[in-house]
């Protein structure tokens, strides 16, 4: 009901009024001169009066008739026009009186409730409202009441409810006016059943939250920002301020971020103009900064990485950062592990150091000690021999020689000893040496002391160079080339060769010649000390040569072997680590 | 002119036997005086201990000196030997069974005269002693003696 209506009402009752005024006075002014000019007759006059009287009557009514008829019609038409507006709105208009009494009730509202409005008319609004919330509901229509303001929407009020005929509860968005009509409160509220859209608003709730939570979970940081150049943010997951040792409080403020991160300010600078500067350039590719320390007084130092990417359209920037700190950690125990890796190999390398010095006082011990003796039985033999000799029969001559002989081997014996020793704790100065070279030397020295009825070839390949320490190498090939003599010395055609082949893709160095051989079934310890594979009468020897080559060719970690056959001849074959390098 | 002494320090008596028989066989008349160990020499060579009252001025023509010495050891006597200026410039051969290397750097470095290894065989040992008889105390024109 609005007051424009009401304002038609007074129009319409009005204008019946002014008629039955107009038509009163013009009966008055002119019925009594009509009735005097048409009689003089003063019965006849009275007469017409009483007649006149009547028909007065008689036409005003008709007339009111008319005019009270034709202002209903009009109206009913403005009443129906009216209901079927709030009938066919898509809302629900409900009104009620001063006493919170449903006085409409359209058909929108019949919809939403449940309700007819036959049943429903009259009913306290009451029942349209969930029970807990009557109460509250009732006071704030009555405060509204009071308040004199025409409407309000009811945004104010969250989360109102209305109960459908069924109970059904459903979440409505509700306005509401208010008129006074007769000194009578009429309230009308026009409500929404927002059901769908507030399922809408949990869906699109429920979904933010499923992403908030994923990437909540992530195990690196995400934030978008702008940097333009101060960093502002617009979102950040949880891992983000994390990461980077501060709270999202901290970074709300624009371009809070560095000072929030870094505390060191020369640090700070350093890093902020280098990630700008980064920035600046668009260059998806330098937008990357890798192992940056966070650090906080008085804790343990962490670290990140981060990368940038812009978001395409748009003055954003998609800031990923991960902590790196376990993997730095990692590397850091590494490194530790190889500091005290060298300390160790350090204190094993002088007690190796002490153990080679104990060595060489045996050695020297040896040297001494075992030769003096050794010196006395030989020199008293000859003594006994020279003084006493013409006493002695040739068998107690013999007897005496062998014992000068067995000393003299001891006395190679113990110098080979010595020998091998030596080249076991010589210190290795690496080198390119020319093997050639050397072996020609040793060849020509045996050429000098070869008997002159042997014939020897010797085939030395020219150009043989390998890395090593030249005073080592020289052992080696010395005591492959002096056993190679040796052992051909009973040859009439000796062939002595020094070359390089392949074995087994590697390139080996071999020392072959055609002399006696031996049986490979007994060559297990062909490198052993004092392992020897002929007899002393047939081949002298201490067989410490080899087992000094092998231990040379050790030291340079390499490795040689041999193939031989009895009668045929023995070749030696050796690698070299350093080789040709 | 009186042939010289010659001071031989050697603790091993078998090698001082063989020594003397070596001097005897290389027809080296000279006198050979034997101190067992270093302090020994040391006491001849500075008429200490039981050697008190030999003039000190009577130098050996040559010293041989064996490096492994009870008490004072070789390199020690030759330290001190050539720290005093009275016997600083007495020619003093090394005689000793070693070889190490350091053993012959260190004798050099102390102004050893000459280094000679004890050979096994005992006739080499004695072509040794001749050889060096000769140069030493033939060859070689002695330092001159310095009188304070």
């Amino acid at each position: 009901m609005t007051v424009q209506k009401i304002d038609k009402q007074n129009q319409g009752a009005l204008k019946i009024a002014f008629v039955y005024f107009v038509v009163g006075s013009l009966w008055i002014l002119f019925s009594d001169k009509i009735a005097g000019a048409i009689a003089q007759d003063r019965n006849v006059l009275t007469t017409i009066s009483t007649v006149k009287g009547w028909g007065y009557v008689i036409v005003t009514s008709l007339l009111l008739y008319w005019l009270i008829q034709r202002h209903t019609i009009l109206l009913r038409e403005s009443d129906e026009k009216m209901a079927s507006i709030i009938h066919s709105a898509m809302d629900a208009i409900i009104s009620v009186d001063s006493l919170q009494r449903i006085t409409l009730f359209n058909t929108a509202a019949e919809k939403m409730f449940g309700y007819t409005a036959d049943e429903i008319m009259g009913q306290s609004l009451d029942i349209l409202v969930p029970e807990f919330y009557r109460a509250e509901h009732r006071g704030q229509i009555d405060e509204f009441g009071q308040t004199g303001i025409t409407n309000r929407h009811m945004n104010g009020y969250q989360g109102i409810t209305g109960v459908k005929k069924n109970g059904d509860e459903f979440p409505i968005d509700t306005s509401i006016s208010q008129i006074e009509l007769d000194g009578k409160k009429i309230f009308t509220a026009i409500l929404r059943d927002v059901t769908e859209s507030k399922r809408a608003e949990t869906a699109l709730r429920e979904s933010d939250a499923l992403i908030k939570a994923v990437l909540d979970h992530l195990p690196i940081g995400i934030a978008v920002n702008s940097v333009d150049p101060a960093v502002t943010f617009n979102y950040m997951n949880d891992n983000f301020p994390e990461f980077y040792r501060t709270t999202r409080e901290k970074l709300a403020n624009p371009d809070a971020f560095w000072e929030a991160v870094y505390e060191e300010p020369e640090f700070r600078e350093e890093v902020r103009k280098r990630v700008l500067d980064d920035c600046a350039g668009g260059d998806p590719e330098r937008m990357v900064w890798v192992d940056v320390p966070i650090t906080r007084r008085g804790e343990e130092p962490r670290y990140i990485s981060a990368r940038n990417t812009p978001v395409p359209g748009q003055p954003l920037m998609i800031s990923v950062v991960w902590d790196i700190t376990e993997r730095k950690q990692a590397e850091e125990a590494i490194q530790r592990l190889n500091e005290t890796l060298e300390e160790r190999i350090e204190e094993r390398t002088t007690q190796l150091a002490a153990a080679n010095r104990e060595l060489e006082a045996f050695s020297y011990s040896v040297s001494h000690d075992l030769r003096s003796p050794l010196r006395g039985i030989d020199g008293w033999s000859l003594a006994l021999l020279e003084d006493y000799g013409p006493i002695l029969d040739e068998q107690g001559q013999t007897h005496i020689h062998k014992v000068r002989t067995e000393v003299q081997r001891m006395g190679m014996l113990i110098d080979d000893i010595l020998k091998l020793s030596r080249i076991t704790r010589a210190d290795m100065n690496k080198e390119k040496v020319d093997l050639s070279g050397i072996a020609e030397t040793i060849v020509t020295r045996l050429q000098e002391i070869k008997p002159e009825d042997r014939r020897v070839g010797f085939d030395i390949q020219k150009g043989l160079t390998a890395t090593g320490d030249p005073k080592l190498l020289e052992v080696v090939l010395t005591n492959l080339l002096d056993n190679s003599f040796k052992f051909t010395s009973k040859r009439q055609e000796a062939h002595i060769e020094f070359g390089q082949t392949t074995m087994e893709g590697e390139p080996a160095f071999f020392v072959r010649d055609n002399g006696a051989g031996f049986d490979m079934t007994y060559a297990t310890n062909l490198f052993g000390a004092f392992q020897r594979m002929h007899r002393v009468s047939e081949f002298p020897g201490t067989g410490v040569g080899l087992a000094t080559v092998q231990r040379v060719i050790n030291r340079h970690g390499g490795r040689i072997w041999a193939t031989s056959e009895v009668g045929q001849g023995t070749t030696f074959y050796f690698i070299l680590e350093d080789n040709n390098k | 002119m009186k042939n010289k002494i010659i001071l031989l320090v050697e603790d091993n008596p078998s090698d001082i036997g063989l020594t003397q028989r070596a001097f005897a066989k290389s027809n080296i008349a000279n006198e050979l005086v034997v101190a067992e160990d270093g302090q020994e020499a040391l006491d001849y060579l500075f008429a200490g201990g039981q050697f008190t009252g030999r003039d000190v001025n009577e130098l050996p023509a040559l010293v041989l000196l064996d490096l492994k010495l009870p008490r004072v050891a070789g390199v020690d006597v030759l330290r001190q030997i050539r720290a005093d200026e009275r016997t600083s410039r007495v020619p003093v051969v090394i005689l000793t069974t070693s070889q190490e290397e350091q053993d012959i750097a260190q004798s050099y470095d102390l102004r050893a005269n000459s280094y000679i290894r004890k050979p096994v065989d005992f006739t080499k040992f004695v072509e040794a002693i001749q050889h060096m008889g000769l140069y030493w105390l033939v060859l070689n024109e002695p330092p001159p003696l310095k009188v304070r």
